[in-house]
C-alpha cells in the first residue's frame, strides 16, 4: 500500500521531526509506505497543481489531501522559474519558509488607493488582496478545488480522505465553505500540532478511513 | 437528448459584435440533430470561468453530451461589484498591466489551461457525459484538443469563413459540422 499526502505546514510537520508526523505515524500503523509533497505556505492551487499535473495518482492506493487557507495562491517567479506561494498574513508572522512569498498586511488593508506602475513589484499582491480577491472568490475557487480534487481520484479509482486545517487560526478564523472529512484543528491548541497532536490525528484518520471503507 | 455549450463569443455566436443565434454553431449543430441545447457561453469568457460554471453554477449529468470553447490562458476572472468579471490582456488599468507584465508567465498560463482542461474532463467523465473540448487559443500547441477553432491566417483549419474578428454564418456552419463528425466518432 502506498499513501499520498499533500498539504501545507500541517501536514508538512512544522515544529515535530517527521517521526511524530500524523503522515508517517498513520503510514506506519497501515504499514504502508508514503510520498509527502507538503509545503508549509502552501496553498490550494498547489494541492490541485501537484495533483493533476505533477504526480500520477494511479500509483497511489490512497489521497489524503489537506486544504489550507482558501486565499492563499501560487505563482510563478519571474526571475527564478519556480512556483511560489502566496499567503497573505499580517504583521508579526514569520513564515519561515523559503517557497513562500509572506505578503504583510496592515491591519485593515491598505487604503483603497491604487499605487503607481512602479511600485507594484512590491505591492502588487497587497493590491490583489485589496482590490481583487473577494470572499466569493475565495469560496467559488475552494469548491472548485474540491470538486476538481474528488472527480479526479474518482475516476482514477484511487479513494480520497479530504481534510482542512483552517489555516492562520492565530489570526483570523475561516470558515471552511465546503465540508471535509476531517479537521486537523481538532486536536491542536497552539498554531500547529504537536507530538502528540499528530498521534491523535493520525489515529482519528484511521478510524475514519476503516469508517468510510476506504482501506 | 440534451447538449450543454460554453465558451466565449464564438460559442454565443458572435457576427461584427452581435450574437446571431440561429446562425452560431451549437444552434446548428443541434438542429442537425434535432436535439434540446443548452448554451452558457459569453463574451470575453475564460477558461476560469467555464470551469467555475462546470463545477458550481450547472449540473451536467442533466445533459448528454458538452461541448466546451477554451481561449486564451492570459484571461482569469474575479467578482467586481457583486458579478463575476472577465479581465483580458486589454485593458487601460495600470494594476492589470503590472499583473500582464510582472507577475503572469506563460508557463503560468499554460499550467493554468491543462488544469482546467483536466478539470473539465475528469467532471465530464465522473459524470458519464461525452464531452468536446475545443480552443479558439492559437498558440495551444502544448495541449491536445478535440478541435481548433481558427481564422483564415490560421492554418490549422483555413476553411473557416471570417468576416471580421469571428466566423459568419457559413463559417459557423463549418464548425458545426466538424463537431458534428467528431461526435458521430464518439458514439
Amino acid at each position: 500500500m502506498r499513501i499520498y499526502f499533500d498539504g501545507s505546514s500541517w501536514t508538512a510537520y512544522k515544529g515535530v521531526e517527521e517521526e511524530d508526523s500524523y503522515p508517517y505515524k498513520l503510514a506506519k500503523s497501515l504499514g504502508a509506505e508514503y510520498d509527502n509533497f507538503a509545503l508549509r505556505g502552501s496553498s490550494n492551487h498547489r494541492l490541485v497543481r501537484n495533483l493533476l499535473l505533477e504526480h500520477d495518482v494511479t500509483k497511489y492506493d490512497l489521497v489524503i489531501l489537506d486544504f489550507s487557507d482558501r486565499k492563499r495562491l501560487e505563482f510563478i517567479k519571474p526571475d527564478t522559474g519556480k512556483w511560489k506561494q502566496v499567503i497573505r498574513v499580517q504583521k508579526d508572522y514569520e513564515s519561515g519558509a523559503n517557497e513562500t512569498e509572506t505578503i504583510i498586511l496592515e491591519e485593515n488593508y491598505r487604503k483603497k488607493k491604487w499605487v503607481s506602475a512602479q511600485k507594484y513589484k512590491k505591492d502588487f499582491w497587497t493590491d490583489w488582496y485589496s482590490f481583487v480577491y473577494t470572499n466569493e472568490m475565495g469560496e467559488a475557487h475552494e469548491k472548485i478545488h474540491k470538486i476538481t480534487c474528488q472527480n479526479h481520484c474518482d475516476i482514477h479509482g484511487v479513494p480520497l480522505l479530504m481534510t482542512c486545517h483552517r489555516s492562520l487560526s492565530r489570526y483570523e478564523f475561516i470558515e471552511p465553505t465546503v465540508k471535509y472529512d476531517y479537521y486537523l484543528k481538532k486536536h491542536c491548541k497552539l498554531d500547529h500540532p504537536d507530538a502528540e497532536e499528530h498521534s491523535k490525528i493520525a489515529s482519528d484518520l484511521e478510524a475514519l478511513l476503516y469508517q468510510q471503507n476506504k482501506i | 437528448m440534451k447538449v450543454y455549450f460554453d465558451g466565449g463569443s464564438w460559442t454565443r455566436g458572435l457576427q461584427r459584435g452581435e450574437p446571431i443565434k440561429e446562425e452560431s454553431f451549437p444552434h446548428q449543430f443541434c438542429k442537425t440533430l434535432n436535439c434540446d441545447y443548452d448554451n452558457v457561453s459569453t463574451k470575453g469568457s475564460s477558461n476560469m470561468r467555464v470551469v467555475r460554471q462546470l463545477l458550481t453554477e450547472y449540473d451536467i449529468s442533466g445533459y448528454d453530451l458538452a461541448i466546451f470553447q477554451f481561449t486564451q490562458p492570459t484571461r482569469l476572472e474575479y467578482v467586481k461589484d457583486g458579478e463575476w468579471t472577465s479581465q483580458r490582456t486589454t485593458h487601460k488599468n495600470v494594476f492589470w498591466n503590472a499583473y500582464y507584465k510582472d507577475i503572469y508567465e506563460d508557463l503560468y498560463g499554460q499550467t493554468l489551461e491543462k488544469i482546467h482542461m483536466e478539470t473539465v474532463r475528469n467532471t465530464c467523465k465522473a459524470n458519464g457525459v461525452p464531452c468536446i473540448i475545443t480552443t479558439t487559443n492559437q498558440k495551444s500547441d502544448y495541449i491536445e484538443y478535440d478541435y481548433y477553432m481558427g481564422n483564415s491566417t490560421w492554418d490549422r483549419h483555413p476553411r473557416i469563413e471570417m468576416d471580421g474578428a469571428h466566423p459568419n454564418g457559413k463559417g459557423y456552419r463549418t464548425i458545426a459540422d466538424d463537431l458534428l463528425k467528431i461526435y458521430a466518432n464518439l458514439l
